[in-house]
């Protein structure tokens, strides 16, 4: 590991011909974006095939790599265009639930924690929230959640305007919040 | 940036509740593999990527200390090796000059480049005869200098040849010369009787500084500023010879003078040089700048002192100086 060095000049390092660099860099995020790519798509070894991709992608763009942006969104980005290259071949028309935005379809059937379960059992409510979020809302929470993205480069690894995005991470966190605090009102 | 109410540090807190899946470690080790063929490194174990990562935290731990040791020890060689070589022409030109400023030395004159750059010099010209005559300088350029070597050469020119002090010129009095000249005695205590004549002429010809009596001169102690044109110059009294400017000769000037300057500084300086390990270097600059007649000539007038063993080294060191030279009958050859 090389604690001190920048996600940038790791990726800049590694395709110097670093091996090592790349080495620090996937044991840094590589638990983000397979976690990224669980929530996305539901089932892990799916997750897991895309989770090679993305870094074989990485991979063979590190020649090109230059940082003009924050690395983990450019690591994102890949992420999230290897995502929707699948949604598009897949029959599974996911793509057309990132389109369609239900902004104001709060899930009624999202899992209600037990006023006395512990938070562990929140944490796996919030899991079950988070699964039960229209997508791109989702992947807006979960990319500021994994990747530490602001609004802006969320939409920027997503492809989206910044209002978008921000309107995405806003639902998103509403229903959540809602979600959470349902409980205790009951 | 970001609006505070996109963060929610109740989700922030609950979502790091939720499990931190990691990918298996055959996708890790299929990832890295990938990566290091890539970049066309072979892939590492475990054990060998800690051998490399104790190896490269050793080199990285020693990497400044040695390279500063190996700087200093490359520092400090070069620098002997530079004094050495500093030494070494310094050396040649001191015996060039031992000879050369013999004139000037018996004047009464210290060679002004040597007395003008260190106490050495003044040490050394402490130690010369006061009484001394001077004899002064010939205008034709010494016509054995070409054949010194470079840096005798340089040294030969700053100890004699030049008529104003060289800024740039080296002074030829290191610290080993002045080891080999003990002290020597006025030159009343050890009269030379070489050349009265001459010594009464080179007292003539010296600076502004013209002498006092030899034995009321006190050692030379300061460095000679500049020299002094010597015709100007001999006329006017000297107060001491710490202050007398000293001229210098031209080589072939004191190519003549040298060896009819026998004093007896200039005798034990030579049988002292004479012991040094550097005795090739040195007996080529005195054939650089002593012609056989004129060593001839200086090795009779040892003999007349009734210094026979320096005569007879003196002889050696012609003979080895000038092995085609023939020498006079009284100094043991079939004649010229």
């Amino acid at each position: 590991m090389e604690p001190g060095r920048p996600d940038e000049e790791l990726m800049l390092a590694y395709g110097a011909g670093d091996a090592a660099a790349f080495d620090a860099l996937y044991a840094r995020h590589k638990g983000a974006v397979l976690r990224y790519l669980r929530r996305q798509t539901g089932n892990t070894a799916l997750a897991e095939e895309l989770f090679q991709d993305v870094w074989l992608k990485l991979i063979d763009a590190r020649a090109g790599y230059e940082p003009r942006a924050k690395f983990t969104t450019w690591l994102f980005t890949i992420a999230h265009n290897r995502l929707m290259d699948h949604f598009r071949s897949s029959a599974r028309g996911a793509l057309v639930s990132y389109e369609d935005d239900p902004a104001e379809d709060v899930p009624t059937d999202m899992p209600r924690p037990d006023q006395t379960a512990e938070r562990r059992e929140t944490a796996a409510q919030l899991l079950a929230a988070i699964d039960a979020l229209p997508p791109a809302q989702r992947e807006a929470f979960v990319l500021q959640q994994e990747g530490e993205l602001s609004v802006e480069e969320i939409a920027a690894a997503t492809g989206v305007n910044r209002e978008t995005a921000k309107s995405r991470l806003r639902y998103a966190l509403a229903k959540l919040r809602a979600t959470l605090r349902e409980p205790e009102r009951t | 940036m970001t609006d505070p109410d996109l963060r929610d540090p109740n989700l922030d807190r609950a979502y790091r509740e939720t499990p931190r899946d990691e990918p298996p470690l055959e996708v890790d080790e299929r990832i890295r593999a990938a990566a290091r063929r890539a970049v066309g490194t072979r892939p590492q174990s475990l054990e060998q990527r800690a051998g490399d990562e104790r190896r490269r935290s050793w080199t990285s731990r020693w990497r400044l200390p040695l390279s500063v040791a190996a700087t200093v020890v490359i520092a400090a060689t070069l620098t002997v090796m530079v004094q050495e070589e500093d030494r070494r022409p310094r050396d040649d030109a001191g015996r060039g000059a031992v000879r050369l400023d013999t004139a000037p030395r018996e004047a009464e004159q210290p060679a002004a480049p040597a007395a003008s750059s260190s106490d050495a010099a003044g040490d050394r010209l402490n130690q010369l005869p006061a009484a001394a005559p001077a004899q002064p300088p010939a205008p034709a350029p010494a016509p054995t200098a070409p054949s010194v070597q470079p840096s005798g050469r340089a040294a030969l020119k700053s100890a004699v040849a030049p008529e104003v002090p060289s800024p740039s010129a080296p002074a030829p009095q290191p610290r080993r010369e002045e080891r080999a000249f003990p002290a020597q005695p006025p030159a009343a205590a050890e009269p030379a009787p070489a050349a009265p004549a001459e010594l009464e002429m080179r007292r003539q010809s010296t600076a502004p500084a013209a002498a006092p009596p030899p034995t009321a001169s006190p050692p030379l102690a300061a460095p000679a500023p500049a020299p002094a044109p010597p015709p100007a110059a001999a006329s006017a009294p000297a107060p001491a010879l710490q202050s007398v400017p000293a001229p210098r000769p031209s080589a072939k000037a004191i190519q003549e003078m040298a060896p009819a300057g026998a004093a007896s500084g200039s005798l034990r300086r030579d049988r002292n040089l004479g012991d040094r390990p550097d005795r090739a270097s040195r007996e080529a600059s005195t054939s650089a700048v002593r012609s056989p007649e004129a060593w001839v000539e200086y090795i009779r007038s040892l003999r007349a002192q009734g210094r026979e063993t320096e005569a007879t080294a003196e002889l050696a060191d012609l003979r080895r100086a000038y092995p085609d030279f023939k020498l006079p009958t009284d100094l043991g050859g079939p004649g010229q």
